[in-house]
């Protein structure tokens, strides 16, 4: 599924309408200078190109960094994934297609990599809470738990943890998850139910008290 | 609980930012990117000749073959001519000897036998 087989068609027929509000990290309304340095990088002007890539590299880059775990394979698949969409801008109807292009092209290009080499990576659940991972930002929650969480959420299968990260990192909804991984939307939700309830009892395990820290 | 649940992932999983000048280092591979083509074009005419030359090499390889098989068809056809013609004479010569042979012998008997 490396390169172009997450083709821009498909993005295109799957992608949610310029008019529906894109979430995450991407802003709800695409503004007119937006839209511009979008049409500005379709005429081959790179610092319009440069103003995209600076919009979406962190949605791509944290998509990358928690599928693949280490943060160079990360840089590497991000700037991948930008470099195809250069490539494929002509073919890129708006910014929030051009997300959802993103979004899907380094989900399938990550758990296709993540295949490739799941032998070196067959760490299993229990030795998530035993292996360091990067911090995050400060969030005002428990710093502990959320580190575990993380770590947990990047040791699940590829499947379900893009699944998990479209929903929650992205915040996604399942429909919108089941077109960009293409896959049937019973699947995901069962993706979510189930890695929910594996990290909740890994948590219980663990002792982390998931509502600490939380908003009511 | 699992509403809070979900929100401590959601505040787990807050997005990360790459390194700096990301978007110099995806820019700076879009240039590696556009210039290697033309590289790699200029290195494989350098190294393997244009088709139509190869075209050419081509025909004159096959004209070559063609000459000499048709100068050895000829060769043969000489040399096929020219047994048919020893054969000939070969066949006179031992017509001629044969006759020869003939009227010795018929002298002979007249001589061994006077009173015929």
């Amino acid at each position: 599924m490396e390169a172009d087989s997450v083709s821009l068609s498909a993005a295109a027929a799957s992608a949610p309408g310029s008019s529906e509000s894109a979430t995450g990290a991407m802003p709800s309304a695409v503004s007119a200078p937006e839209t511009d340095r979008l049409a500005r990088a379709r005429g081959g002007e790179l610092a319009a190109f440069r103003e995209l890539i600076r919009a979406y590299q962190d949605a791509v880059y944290t998509l990358a960094l928690r599928m693949l775990r280490v943060p160079e394979d990360a840089e590497e698949l991000a700037q991948d994934v930008f470099v195809s969409a250069h490539r494929h801008i002509g073919g890129i109807e708006s910014e929030t297609h051009l997300l959802f292009w993103l979004r899907r092209t380094v989900c399938h290009r990550a758990i296709d990599r993540l295949r490739r080499r799941l032998p070196r990576l067959s760490v299993t659940l229990d030795s998530a809470a035993e292996m360091p991972g990067p911090d995050g930002p400060d969030t005002g929650g428990d710093p502990l738990l959320e580190r575990r969480l993380r770590e947990m959420v990047e040791r699940l299968p590829p499947a379900a943890r893009a699944v998990v990260l479209l929903r929650y990192q992205e915040d996604l909804d399942p429909p919108e998850i089941a077109r960009m991984l293409d896959m049937p939307l019973n699947t995901v939700k069962s993706h979510l139910k189930r890695s929910l309830a594996l990290l909740r009892r890994r948590c219980d395990e663990l002792g982390l008290s998931t509502s600490a820290g939380g908003p009511s | 609980m699992s509403h809070e649940f979900e929100e401590t992932l959601r505040r787990a999983l807050q997005p990360r930012r790459p390194g700096a000048d990301f978007a110099g280092r995806v820019l700076s591979r879009l240039d590696t990117s556009a210039r290697e083509p033309a590289t790699m074009a200029r290195l494989e005419s350098k190294r393997s000749p244009a088709p139509r030359l190869r075209w050419v090499a081509a025909a004159l390889a096959a004209c070559v073959i063609a000459a000499v098989g048709l100068v050895e068809l000829r060769q043969h056809a000489l040399d096929a001519e020219r047994a048919s013609q020893a054969r000939a004479q070969l066949l006179q010569a031992l017509s001629i000897a044969s006759d020869n042979v003939n009227i010795v012998r018929a002298t002979v008997a007249r001589e061994e036998s006077p009173d015929s």
